[in-house]
């Protein structure tokens, strides 16, 4: 995720997309937690709809960590366009 | 031949003729440069922007294997097979992360292919063509898919199947339309499925938002259908004496689920075709937009798998559960409508099917023909090189096709997956650190390919007593009685062992590192930065790429 590429911390903004990112991941390989038919959603078993409801959550994290993303760059070029041309 | 329907088939063949008649358009679309080299032939001129980048990557996941072999599996009776849907949930995060770092070096340094990254950065022809050639050999399968996709819908309209059926007879649409396809991919490149993706894409929703609305309600609701799978699973149970169905995987069966989607959505993005659609964007942010939007295309899938149990309610009743939807939306639409829902599975492989084959094209011209057989290639004689050998690829799935057993498609592409995985260590630790020694990764990379194809031949079909070998995408993990796991996933902890053990034992012994081409600023290079538009297509005095091109984007 970090540009490890540019002499800087890694900025808090970075982390928390990071975070956004991670959870999307996890979420959905801890098969033990949603192998179930109750509690119901309609008619529907929760093995299923838990599963349709991860996908707008996840969408939704990632839409965070696009926002983290791409403020956190803007403040990268902000600043190593001070510093120097020459680096790229 | 006599139970066609001549409504359904007039409505096929028009789209058919539609998205025909757009492939050839496409070479025209959005060009500024000639077709002649492989950033406008084989990247689609790298100028796509958020728009069409989310139907053309969309159009490179969602496939035949989405409309046909994922509702297969639910309909007979194995909830592992909705293992789809974690699967595309995890994946957005996983591009999100990797491959802008991807798409800054590749424009930095004109890289057309995953393989052309690993060459210039670890300064070795030969893991750069271990990983060209495991990119060419897991595409193949997953373009044999896709024909199977066409194969089974072109059966249940009845024209080319049946029992009686001689080969030519029932493989003669299948070739027809590939030939098609095959003419318009090589005229125009990447611009055609990018085109032809629209119509794709458009057809598949309106079909799939219909069928999920339409046939619950004229089945007596979901709670009904879900009865009925569970009634189906519960017969299947009782016959069987032990528990082989059920709505959701068994206790030990959470890793086969986890791993599955783990491993497949790993695999995905080291898949040639998918890193095509990305490295054709225009910028990294397009890449990142897109990993939030796409998942649209998940949900989609996880209605598309349900209608499995659907097909369960419906009374779909058929040896081989691959005809299932098909025979769904035979039995339960009205003729015109079938029409045009058979015309979207088969545009769904289609679309794929064209930019899986310049990928592998790509793989070939730039990791074999141009690094070993013509170094000196002009950028003109790559792309009539990739042409030809798009044609060569199609020509080698047809072959897949009839070789291999096709009674689950999905397990073709899990194989590919098998293989593919195992270039991860290099391409996407590559992207990170340079710590990894370029004869590890490969040591690791034939580790891991040897032992996930010797395991992947020794599992027997769980179904299917027929089938001996290549029967199943899971297998035993070593040292456990009872857990499976996707063998992909296993394989590539012990290719990453490898790397781990042999990267040490190189660099103590200095074995030479050869050298990087690339620097730690090219992995942040964006769009507009200094030399991030220089391609090959510039480099020999084409046409410069200005950013109004995006705009229609």
């Amino acid at each position: 995720m970090s540009d490890n590429s540019n002499p800087r911390r890694t900025s808090p903004m970075l982390w928390g997309a990071g975070v956004a990112l991670l959870i999307p991941i996890i979420l959905p390989l801890l098969v033990g937690t949603y192998t179930k038919t109750d509690p119901k959603l309609g008619d529907i078993p929760f093995f299923f709809w838990y599963q349709f409801a991860l996908i707008p959550v996840s969408a939704l994290l990632t839409l965070l960590a696009y926002k983290l993303v791409t403020a956190s760059d803007a403040e990268r070029r902000a600043s190593s366009h001070d510093r120097s041309r020459g680096g790229s | 031949m006599s139970d066609v329907n001549g409504v359904s088939l007039a409505v096929f063949l028009f789209f058919f003729l539609l998205v025909t008649f757009l492939g050839f358009v496409a070479a025209r679309w959005r060009r500024v440069a000639p077709l002649e080299s492989l950033d406008e032939w084989g990247l689609g001129g790298r100028g796509f922007g958020t728009f069409i980048a989310w139907f053309l990557i969309g159009g490179d996941l969602y496939t035949a294997y989405t409309f046909v072999a994922v509702p297969a599996l639910l309909y007979a009776g194995s909830a592992i097979g909705f293992f789809a849907v974690p699967y595309t949930i995890i994946v957005y995060p996983i591009i999100f992360i990797f491959l802008p770092r991807l798409w800054s070096v590749s424009h930095r340094h004109g890289f057309v292919t995953p393989a052309d990254f690993v060459g210039g950065r670890y300064d070795s022809k030969g893991l750069s063509l271990a990983v060209a050639f495991t990119g060419i050999l897991a595409t193949m399968p997953y373009i044999a898919l896709q024909l199977v996709g066409i194969q089974v819908v072109l059966e249940v309209m009845g024209i080319g199947g049946g029992e009686n059926a001689s080969t030519l007879e029932k493989d003669l649409p299948l070739i027809l339309a590939f030939a098609v396809l095959a003419a318009y991919t090589y005229s125009s490149g990447l611009r055609a499925p990018a085109l032809i993706a629209f119509v794709k894409d458009s057809l598949i929703y309106v079909v799939i938002i219909v069928a999920v609305i339409y046939l619950p309600h004229k089945l007596g609701g979901w709670g009904d259908i879900f009865g009925a799978a569970q009634d189906k699973a519960d017969a299947s149970n009782t016959a069987a004496g032990k528990p082989v169905a059920g709505l959701f995987p068994a206790d030990t069966s959470h890793w086969a689920y986890a791993s599955l989607a783990l491993g497949s959505a790993l695999a995905l993005f080291m898949y040639p075709h998918s890193i095509t659609g990305v490295l054709s964007t225009r910028s990294r942010n397009v890449i990142r937009r897109n990993a939030a939007l796409l998942p649209a295309y998940s949900f989609l899938l996880g209605l598309l798998a349900l209608l499995g149990y659907v097909a369960v309610a419906a009374g779909v009743d058929v040896d081989n559960a691959q005809l299932a939807i098909p025979q769904l939306f035979e039995n339960e639409f009205p003729s015109w409508f079938a029409g045009v829902a058979f015309a979207a599975i088969a545009i769904g492989a289609l679309v794929p099917a064209a930019i899986m084959s310049i990928a592998a094209a790509n793989l070939w011209t730039r990791n074999v023909y141009k690094a070993f057989i013509n170094p000196a290639a002009t950028p003109k004689q790559e792309a009539t090189q990739s042409k030809v050998v798009s044609l060569v690829v199609k020509l080698g799935a047809l072959i897949f096709v009839i070789w291999l057993p096709k009674e689950f498609a999905i397990n073709l592409q899990l194989l590919g997956g098998v293989w593919i995985l195992q270039t991860l260590p290099s391409i996407v630790l590559g992207l990170y650190t340079r710590w990894c020694h370029r004869w590890a990764l490969l040591a690791g990379w034939a580790v891991g390919m040897g032992y996930g194809t010797w395991t992947a031949y020794k599992q027997a079909s769980p179904s299917d007593p027929t089938v001996h070998h290549f029967g199943s995408p899971l297998a035993l993990l070593p040292g456990s009685d009872t857990t499976t796991g996707y063998i992909a996933l296993t394989s590539l902890v012990f290719n990453l062992l490898v790397v781990l053990i042999a990267t040490v034992a190189l660099r103590a012994g200095n074995v030479s590192a050869g050298s990087d081409i690339t620097e730690p600023s090219d992995y942040y290079a964006d769009a507009g930065d200094e030399r991030v538009t220089i391609t090959a297509a510039q480099a020999s005095g084409s046409v410069a790429v200005d950013d109004d091109r995006g705009r229609a984007g």
